[in-house]
């Protein structure tokens, strides 16, 4: 018999006790870890949930555990105990196995991976109060806020807020952090007025800019964006070199019309007396 | 002079520990930098990186004839263990199912065997070599030096019976890999 006859034999041998051992002692050649307590009866039924090199496929696990009763009821039909918030029903299209492995496997921190927001549908993604009402603070910003979570804070981490006063107003002294002062339209944060205090009244701040010549001083944050007197005066000649450029080109784009028109008038004319 | 075995002996641990350290060492970076999902797809890289390894024994059976036998073998050398290498991190001590298990036994088992043919054997040869011509030096007959060096030639050709275990060690490895990877495959 010759040595390569000999090696193939012994790999023909090992290959079919190995191949033998993992078919007939699945779960202690095979499996990853045990599974978890729901699927425990499963037990060697690998293929109740693989589908042979295609994975674990949704669709079987969607047989069971229907989408729509999914943290609502058990898979026999009955009310869960402690239901959580169903968010499952708005999941983009994809695979169970994404966050679920269903065996305990090596990672002791279970078989569910971290749950993240990409893996929910847009509409989802307004509508945060649907999960997270209750870990809504009770303060006077987020009481009486109507726009949702997302302008101001993204789903990576509640802290820090993405929100930033400083883009439309920087606080100091004289104007500190006292939501109330400035908003004053109840559940929305968008609306504000300077003239809350006894130094901003219409009537001063309507002197103090038809004294400088500024006629349009109703969208205060346009220039003020804090305190700095210079800082809005060079905002207000930057806002104003805008509006005088915009004129300009307005008025020539005029100006051309008016001359194309007076032109084809010429002609109208010439053609009249040829 | 100490016996071919033990002046041998240092690398071979060397060797062995090395790989160890290594794998530990690499491990606990990519779960200090959270790169566990790393340690999965090095699985892959150490399977391809032995695969490749066995290049060596085309050579030495001529199935290709380019290069020289002794830089193709370096290569085995180097290939095979940075392939381990990869294999211990993937595997780390994360195995639940016998399967693995037995294919990671099987490996540092085939590791140790490899790490025994390069070490002892060139070692032994190398030693072997130098006696016999002191001992010709020494103005003893032929017949004289093998008697001298008859325990030592002993060990020289039991270490030269090492192929015939390396091989089925390397089939055995080989198989329990196979099987490994086709399962992975078939529950993936």
């Amino acid at each position: 018999m010759t040595q390569l006859r000999r090696y193939g034999i012994l790999g023909g041998s090992l290959l079919l006790l190995y191949g033998g051992l993992g078919y007939w002692q699945c779960e202690s050649m095979l499996s990853p870890g045990h599974l978890v307590e729901g699927h425990a009866d499963l037990g060697a039924a690998c293929f109740r949930c693989h589908s042979p090199f295609r994975g674990v496929d949704t669709a079987r696990c969607v047989s069971c555990h229907r989408l729509p009763e999914i943290g609502v009821r058990t898979v026999g039909g009955a009310p869960l105990r402690r239901p959580g918030t169903p968010f499952h029903q708005n999941l983009r299209e994809g695979s169970c196995a994404t966050c679920h492995t269903d065996h305990a496997g090596p990672d002791a921190r279970g078989t569910l991976a971290g749950f993240e927001h990409g893996l929910l549908v847009a509409s989802a993604l307004e509508t945060c109060d649907d999960c997270h009402d209750s870990q809504r603070p009770g303060d006077m910003i987020h009481s009486s806020v109507k726009t949702g979570c997302n302008p101001c804070h993204g789903t990576d981490a509640w802290k820090p807020a993405t929100f930033s006063h400083e883009r439309y107003f920087r606080f100091d002294r004289d104007h500190p952090e006292n939501c109330e002062t400035c908003h004053t339209t109840p559940g929305d944060l968008s609306a504000y007025t300077c003239y809350g205090c006894h130094d901003h009244t219409p009537r001063n701040i309507r002197s103090e800019h038809l004294e400088e010549g500024i006629r349009e001083f109703e969208a205060c944050e346009d220039c003020h964006r804090s305190a700095d007197e210079e800082e809005a005066e060079r905002a207000w000649k930057k806002l104003r070199g805008k509006e005088e450029r915009r004129s300009s080109r307005e008025s020539r784009q005029s100006d051309g019309r008016h001359r194309e028109e007076d032109d084809s008038d010429d002609d109208s004319d010439h053609e009249e007396d040829g | 002079m100490g016996s071919v075995l033990a002046r041998r002996a240092l690398p071979f641990a060397i060797l062995l520990l090395s790989l160890v350290a290594g794998a530990l060492l690499v491990d606990v970076l990519l779960h200090r930098l959270d790169l566990r999902w790393v340690g999965r797809d090095l699985g892959w890289v150490g399977t391809l990186l032995i695969l490749a390894s066995f290049v060596y024994s085309l050579r030495k059976r001529r199935w290709i004839r380019v290069g020289p036998l002794r830089r193709w073998l370096r290569l085995h050398q180097v290939l095979a263990w940075t392939g381990a290498l990869a294999i211990l991190v993937h595997a780390g001590i994360h195995l639940h199912a016998l399967l693995p298990w037995a294919a990671l036994l099987a490996m540092l088992i085939e590791v140790a065997s490899g790490v025994t043919g390069m070490t002892l054997l060139a070692g032994a040869r190398r030693q072997m070599a130098g006696r016999r011509n002191e001992l010709r030096e020494d103005g003893l007959t032929e017949e004289e030096i093998e008697r001298a060096l008859f325990l030592d030639s002993l060990t020289v050709r039991a270490m030269e019976k090492w192929r015939s275990v390396h091989i089925p060690l390397t089939l055995n490895f080989a198989i329990l890999s196979l099987v490994h990877v086709a399962t992975i495959l078939l529950f993936w």
